[in-house]
């Protein structure tokens, strides 16, 4: 059954004949795919191509997928790369056109302990924070607190070293806290 | 510990990421220097914030369909590794008679069900059913036909 096999195993058994299975890897990864899309582009209909793209590449590459890293990881590489490609081809992600709120599609599994804590108003500041951020800080942001990847998994998906992960990830939140601070500067260099 | 310092280690403090002797010089400077206290504050805020972002976004319902799609016209083209090439193709045959099947068990029953909506006979509806069997027999020899030249014109195995 499909649903006790490894991604690898549904990789090995797609890329021996079984092309229905690969509907398998979609059901599993769709969501994490297109969340990460639409956090790094800020946009409904792109991130939906996006990851669109992302799947179908992953399925022309299947047969040059070594197996060396986790089939998620290669698959949040992908869409990662696709997202900065597309990112070069359309400019940065314009304000006006930020659905991710507005859409209010973020079906969050707080309890309601933590909601008051943190108020809707302040959750969303920090979104649009991080939307502003430079493209190499926000995807590190992105995979590390959205998607809730290791260090270790996010210097594999983009391919660098640890360290950079790390420092990255302290001056992103750096910039962060320089956009919220009461008359800080949206936008503040690291 | 200078101010300087403080504002470049407040996020690495807040997760408790520095050496002890470090975390002690910080603490002992946010006591005393009202602003550093208030950049660990807004550090500590958003760090709670960024933590407390888990919340995930549903992909569009149609999304798995369309990647399937495209993956059967991608398979369709043309599978590169000929060892696959022909379970592929009888995937996709596959898919395509479902679809067509779909349509065309929706098609009689509309047929089949037409006549008795509008308050007609027995003879009528019997009529109908008729007609409408020739005509699904029709389209399926027709769609077979395509689907097999499709496939034969791709090179794949069309029995």
């Amino acid at each position: 059954m499909p649903d006790a096999m490894t991604d690898e195993e549904v990789v090995c058994r797609v890329r021996g004949g079984e092309p229905r299975l690969f509907a398998e890897l979609v059901t599993r990864h769709r969501d994490a795919v297109y969340a990460t899309a639409l956090r790094l582009l800020g946009n409904t209909a792109d991130a939906e191509d996006v990851a669109q793209e992302a799947f179908l590449k992953a399925f022309r590459g299947l047969a040059g997928f070594r197996g060396d890293a986790r089939f998620s990881t290669w698959l949040y590489r992908i869409t990662v790369n696709l997202c900065a490609d597309h990112a070069r081809r359309h400019g940065r992600p314009d304000r006006r056109t930020r659905a991710i709120d507005d859409a209010g599609e973020i079906a969050d599994g707080r309890t309601d302990l933590e909601a008051g804590v943190l108020a809707a108003e302040e959750r969303r500041a920090v979104e649009r924070a991080v939307m502003d951020l430079e493209d190499r800080y926000r995807s590190i942001v992105v995979l590390h607190y959205y998607q809730k990847l290791s260090y270790e998994e996010i210097a594999a998906v983009l391919d660098m070293p640890l360290k950079t992960v790390e420092t990255r990830l302290y001056r992103a939140r750096r910039m962060l806290r320089g956009a919220l601070e009461p008359g800080g500067v949206e936008g503040a260099q690291p | 510990m200078r101010c300087g310092k403080v504002e470049t280690l407040a996020e690495r403090y807040v997760d408790g990421r520095l050496p002890a002797p470090v975390m002690a010089a910080v603490s002992a400077h946010e006591r005393t220097c009202p602003r550093c206290a208030a950049r660990i504050a807004e550090a500590r805020r958003v760090a709670l914030a960024l933590n407390a972002a888990a919340g995930t976004l549903t992909a569009p319902a149609g999304l798995l369909d369309a990647v399937m799609d495209a993956v059967y016209r991608e398979a369709l083209r043309g599978t590169p590794d000929p060892q696959t090439a022909a379970p592929v193709q009888a995937a996709v045959r596959g898919r395509v008679y479902r679809k067509l099947g779909y349509c065309l068990v929706f098609s009689a029953a509309v047929f089949a069900a037409s006549p008795l909506l509008a308050g007609q006979p027995d003879r009528a509806a019997s009529t109908a059913v008729e007609a409408g069997g020739a005509s699904v027999k029709n389209v399926l020899a027709g769609a077979g036909l395509t689907v097999q030249g499709i496939l034969h014109s791709k090179g794949g195995n069309t029995r």
